[in-house]
């Protein structure tokens, strides 16, 4: 009737459920069941032997007697029930770590839904944030002189110095979103040193790189744009300090660095550790030293794809930039750039901005930033560029300690009920 | 008075009311401890601290059997203190397993005669076995058949499923019994041999 894989699963059955069987805790099926193989199996048979003996064995151990008594002494008051064992602060508890999944379900959401725009999104932002607050007089100008193209361009332009991160924005855009081409026409990078040489050289050049993907319908005309040939950006680009034509570095201040501009292909994280110095009537000419962090440039190393244009033609912002001497906030390890001056930014979106440029190759007026953004938020959209990223953090940590909180204390109210 | 007066007085803060509980259920937890920790001193520590606690958490306390809500927190509290003999080990469970003579729960005893098949080495070697015993299984073994506990009163006091109950109790009875086997087959003295053995016919 059985075959022998059955028997050997009766039997497995049966051992598994002699012990509830001795306490009559089986259904009456399965009761029949283990019956049934104890008639046929002497090993089975035994076992429930030796474990009834067992048991009767433990249940005649001798019962003790309590030592001593147990009762509470006098002094002993009972406490009020403790803050965490009420049901409404764990109910609470509850419902906020539930709250604080939901928040960041919807931040991860909104990640993700927005991702598109917010790679460009957050180039206007960061390019403002590079751009000195000084240069805003020359904003309207340089944008269009720059093709005014992408929204990013005329923060960039205004200050070479802090083109950097405008590289960054720029190489951002081609590596990442080569779908955004349009809008990244005439936008300008600069191409800074790489750390080493620019820590050598007392006076480096700031190099302005612009990178523009394709000749943009509305370029401005040629002689307002300087030619630079941007240093290969990228892997090994970073060694080689290009000097571009009408740029050129001014000597270093008596006091304070020279300023320098030390390229990392990203360079999120780059410090300003001296004084930014734009000398006037040089198309592009910044004195300044950016000295990106340790690990901005291993970070841009690891995570930089290299460049897919070396060289790239620029529209440099016309010839005035004019303050000298924006002083750089001194450099903060989470803020990289501070940003002195405030660019005028246009606000658009990447789509919007190259519906502007295929409708009208007008420029595009920036708008002036009302008011400073701060470095964190740049680091932040240089990074990622996700909007709501602050909000993913900040409901995943809440979450993470909520939760704990939550557990501990249903943990420790499950001790007594 | 009976127990359900009894615990009301205590939780409107009647600490005599909640002392009468605890004369009429400090064997009984003193006895789950004892079995449960292997130690005297120990075992009194932790009935200690479970009865202070169940008087502190009384408030906590929402009815259904305070037999299992006081196993539950006995529990707790032996487990507690197995926790803290492991972080500064004084006497140690194994050393106790080792000592053949001691054998305190045999002492000042009256032994009915059902007690009394038990010589104090076999008993010994079932404290020992139990000792053994991880402790979740150790737990539902001592509530099981030495308080006589049902399995839902036991899945209660140890805030586990009818199912995870079974199992562990499964378990525990079955290393028991394979312990006392070998112990027997080994040649272990005393009356696990002969009439009396575990194999002996029942």
């Amino acid at each position: 009737m059985f075959g022998l894989l059955g028997r050997a699963k009766a039997h497995r059955f049966c051992q598994d459920n002699l012990s509830a069987y001795l306490d009559g805790q089986l259904t009456a099926r399965e009761q029949r069941q283990v019956r049934r193989h104890l008639e046929v199996c002497q090993a089975c048979r035994d076992d429930l032997r030796a474990l009834q003996r067992t048991v009767e064995l433990v249940r005649h151990l001798p019962a003790v007697q309590a030592p001593r008594s147990f009762a509470i002494p006098l002094n002993v008051q009972p406490s009020r029930t403790p803050l965490w064992m009420r049901s409404w602060v764990y109910n609470g508890m509850r419902a906020a770590t539930v709250l604080a999944t939901v928040l960041l379900v919807i931040a991860l959401a909104g990640n993700a839904l927005s991702l598109p725009p917010a790679f460009n999104a957050p180039l206007p932002a960061a390019a403002t944030m590079m751009a000195g607050r000084e240069a805003e007089p020359q904003a309207p100008s340089t944008a269009t002189m720059a093709g005014a193209t992408a929204p990013a361009t005329g923060g960039v332009a205004n200050d070479q110095a802090l083109g950097a991160g405008a590289a960054s924005t720029a190489q951002d855009e081609v590596t990442e979103m080569p779908a955004a081409a349009p809008t990244s026409e005439g936008e300008m990078g600069i191409a800074a040193a790489p750390a080493d040489t620019a820590a050598a050289s007392s006076a480096p050049a700031a190099t302005a790189a612009p990178l523009p993907k394709e000749p943009a319908a509305g370029q401005p005309s040629a002689d307002e744009i300087a030619r630079m040939t941007a240093a290969p950006l990228g892997k090994g680009g970073g060694t080689e300090m290009p000097t571009l034509p009408g740029t050129e570095g001014t000597p270093a201040q008596p006091e304070g660095p020279a300023a320098q501009i030390a390229s990392v292909p990203i360079t999120a994280t780059a410090t300003v550790t001296g004084p930014v110095t734009v000398t006037p009537a040089m198309p592009i000419t910044a004195t300044e030293t950016i000295t990106p962090s340790q690990e901005a440039a291993e970070l841009a190393q690891t995570t930089t794809p290299p460049l897919p244009e070396p060289t790239a033609t620029v529209a440099p912002p016309p010839a005035e930039v004019a303050r000298a001497e924006p002083s750089l906030a001194p450099p903060s390890p989470a803020a990289p750039v501070k940003p002195e001056a405030l660019a005028p930014t246009v606000e658009p979106t990447a789509e919007a901005g190259a519906q502007t440029l295929q409708a009208a190759p007008a420029p595009v007026e920036p708008a002036a930033l009302p008011s400073e953004p701060g470095t964190l938020q740049a680091l932040r959209e240089q990074l990622w560029g996700y909007p709501w990223r602050e909000g993913a953090l900040g409901s995943g940590g809440l979450l993470l300690i909520l939760g704990a909180a939550t557990l501990w204390v249903r943990g420790v109210r499950n001790r007594w009920r | 008075m009976d127990e359900q007066a009894l615990i009301a007085s205590a939780r409107a803060g009647n600490q005599h009311a909640f002392n009468l509980l605890v004369r009429v259920y400090q064997d009984m937890a003193y006895n789950v401890a004892y079995r449960v920790l292997g130690q005297p001193e120990a075992a009194a520590d932790a009935t200690q601290d479970a009865f202070l606690a169940a008087y502190r958490a009384l408030s906590v306390f929402r009815g259904g059997s305070f037999k299992a809500w006081l196993l539950r927190i006995v529990t707790n509290a032996c487990y507690d203190q197995l926790r803290r003999q492991k972080r500064r080990p004084q006497t140690s469970l194994e050393d106790l397993v080792e000592d053949p003579d001691y054998s305190p729960s045999l002492t000042d005893r009256n032994e009915s005669p059902e007690e009394a098949l038990l010589n104090a080495e076999l008993a010994h070697a079932i404290e020992a076995a139990i000792a053994r015993l991880p402790f979740d299984q150790r737990i539902v073994l001592v509530l099981s058949d030495v308080q006589g506990l049902s399995y839902e009163e036991i899945a209660a006091a140890t805030d586990a499923s009818l199912g995870t109950v079974k199992s562990r109790l499964s378990r525990a009875r079955a290393r028991l019994r394979d312990y006392l086997v070998s112990r027997e087959q080994t040649g272990g003295q005393g009356r696990l041999s002969g009439e009396t053995g575990l194999r002996a016919g029942i």
